[in-house]
């Protein structure tokens, strides 16, 4: 077992997601950074769909009740082993009663705890993902987030190989400025003038985001229509409701939804902008979907998703 | 029918640009027969009044493929077919005070008895037009123009599991405790959604539900509760 001494502002079990269940009306739930959580299993040689914790701005600490390997991805959260300080990025081993602590975010927002071979928790409708709003997932399969004294199960595991990541694939958060963006949806909703102080204006990411809306705040930008029949949601779709203050909608986002949507954040750039901290200001740019497809797809590859 | 690339790996097919009651029962058909062809290259598939989201695997199927695909689909469906596959459930409703916060408010507002809202609400088959809003909350047209009603200025807080409640056009039974805005008029004992289950929710988009009213002794021992909030 895991044992949570503190378990910070937020910390969430999450894998993959939910899929298949859309038409239920079930969110997908799952990392607002895949890049570090895919690295964080990757380091580990786990199966690229192991549970691990979300850790949300830091200061959480843990104790290890068993041996085994551990990573540490995502946010700079300064990390320490029995009082040592340790890199992030890269495999440790832990032994029966070592304390880990890891303090408050340098750079980033969240970050991704991985052991060998995952947190073994069961799975609620096909996912240990925690989605709050949903009720589902997480270690009571409720949708509750770790909490103080919890114990999470996982494998005890020896001898495992050190791998780390060279600094060239470690992600610097400190300065997120652009965000690339695909035109589709609703875009012809909005006419050009608009379209062109929404590319060259900065956009704030305000308090009130959570997983499943990013809020931000800049000069607003009007749709034509106010609402649409409510259809489809995908990931980091970039709605626009009538106060034409953009919401990118994240990993716990409702299916369906009635407001215009502009577009799509890019996909390989929805771990920068889930790593932005309230107050940070971004641009946004437009990509292809075409230029934005092959880069996917080579994200897939190396990741070996969907496989 | 209109197909729009939306993001790397995502398509939306449009249907219709206006709420069309022919429609839910071609996208159920759609949404069954494409998770059958498609099978592990679908990675998830959200159905609503006039469109179909398709998230699916870039690595194994372009989206040329998948609309040729859906457009062969598209012209197997035979709206006469009754065979289709289609659904009717029919659903226990307690309709009363003690379970409906706003029946009275409604009987007062519309100049109608609560038993000719029991009697309206109860006549009609509804057909399931999108899911969404939480798991399970399907969303149902169409409500008699004499009972319809719009949801209220400021949603309550907390609006019980099982509570059957009007907005406009739209009738829908909450699944779970939740906030929620509709007028609540009854409340069905059964259980709609459970995560434990394999198949988590027996009704989907196209298949028709009908309420019918039961006095409180059948409603207890259905496993109803009479809280209101």
């Amino acid at each position: 077992m895991l044992k949570v001494i503190n378990p910070g502002a937020r910390t969430l079990l999450q894998d993959l997601g939910r899929y298949h269940m859309a038409d239920l009306g079930i969110s997908q739930g799952g990392p607002l950074d895949i890049y570090a959580f895919y690295s964080a299993n990757y380091l580990l040689e786990n199966k690229m769909n192991s549970s691990v914790l979300e850790i949300s701005l830091g200061n959480v600490s843990f104790e290890f009740e068993k041996d085994t390997t551990f990573s540490i991805t995502g946010a700079d959260m300064p990390a320490s082993l029995n009082e040592k300080p340790i890199e992030n990025w890269r495999t440790h081993t832990a032994k029966q009663g070592d304390f880990l602590k890891l303090g408050y975010t340098r750079s980033g927002n969240v970050a991704y705890l991985s052991v060998k071979n995952g947190f073994s928790v069961n799975k609620t409708i096909g996912s240990t993902s925690t989605v709050t709003r949903n009720n589902l997932g997480g270690i009571t399969g409720n949708g509750k987030s770790i909490s103080r004294q919890d114990a999470i199960n996982y494998e005890s595991t020896s001898n495992t190989k050190t791998r780390k990541l060279s600094n060239r694939h470690i992600p610097d958060y400190n300065n997120i400025k652009e965000i690339n963006l695909i035109l589709s949806y609703q875009s012809n909703f909005f006419n050009k003038e608009d379209l062109n102080n929404f590319f060259s204006a900065k956009y704030k990411l305000l308090p009130n985001s959570d997983r499943m809306g990013y809020r931000f705040s800049g000069p607003s930008i009007k749709s034509k229509e106010s609402g649409i029949i409510s259809e489809g949601i995908a990931l980091g779709s970039i709605q626009i409701p009538p106060d034409g203050q953009p919401i990118i909608l994240m990993q716990d986002r409702q299916t369906i939804g009635g407001y215009p949507k502009l577009g799509c954040i890019k996909k390989t750039d929805l771990s920068k902008l889930s790593q932005l901290r309230f107050g940070e200001k971004i641009s946004f740019i437009e990509d292809s979907i075409e230029n934005a497809t092959k880069e996917w797809l080579s994200f897939c590859s190396f990741f070996k998703l969907y496989k | 029918m209109e197909f729009n690339q939306i993001n790397e790996n995502s398509l939306l097919i449009l249907l219709g640009n206006k709420i069309d009651l022919s429609l839910p029962k071609l996208i159920g058909f759609l949404t069954k027969s494409i998770k059958e062809k498609l099978k592990n290259n679908l990675i998830d598939i959200t159905p609503s009044y006039t469109t179909i989201l398709i998230e699916y695997n870039p690595l194994k199927i372009t989206p040329g493929e998948i609309i040729c695909m859906i457009k062969k689909i598209a012209n197997c469906y035979d709206p006469t077919n009754i065979n289709s596959n289609a659904k009717t459930i029919s659903l226990p409703v307690y309709y009363d005070s003690e379970v409906a916060p706003d029946l009275l408010y409604l009987s007062e507002e519309l100049a109608l008895s609560k038993e000719e809202i029991i009697e309206i609400h109860s006549k009609n088959n509804y057909l399931v037009c999108a899911i969404g809003f939480a798991p399970g909350f399907g969303f149902l047209a169409e409500v008699d123009s004499k009972i319809r009603f719009p949801r209220k200025e400021t949603p309550r807080a907390k609006v019980m599991a099982g509570s059957v409640g009007i907005a406009n056009n739209q009738t829908a039974v909450y699944p779970a405790d939740s906030p929620g805005g509709w007028q609540i008029i009854g409340n069905c004992p059964t259980l709609l959604f459970n995560p434990e289950d394999k198949s988590p929710l027996f009704f989907s988009i196209g298949d028709q539900i009908k309420f019918y009213p039961i006095e409180k002794k059948e409603y207890l021992s259905l496993g109803g509760k009479l809280e209101t909030c």
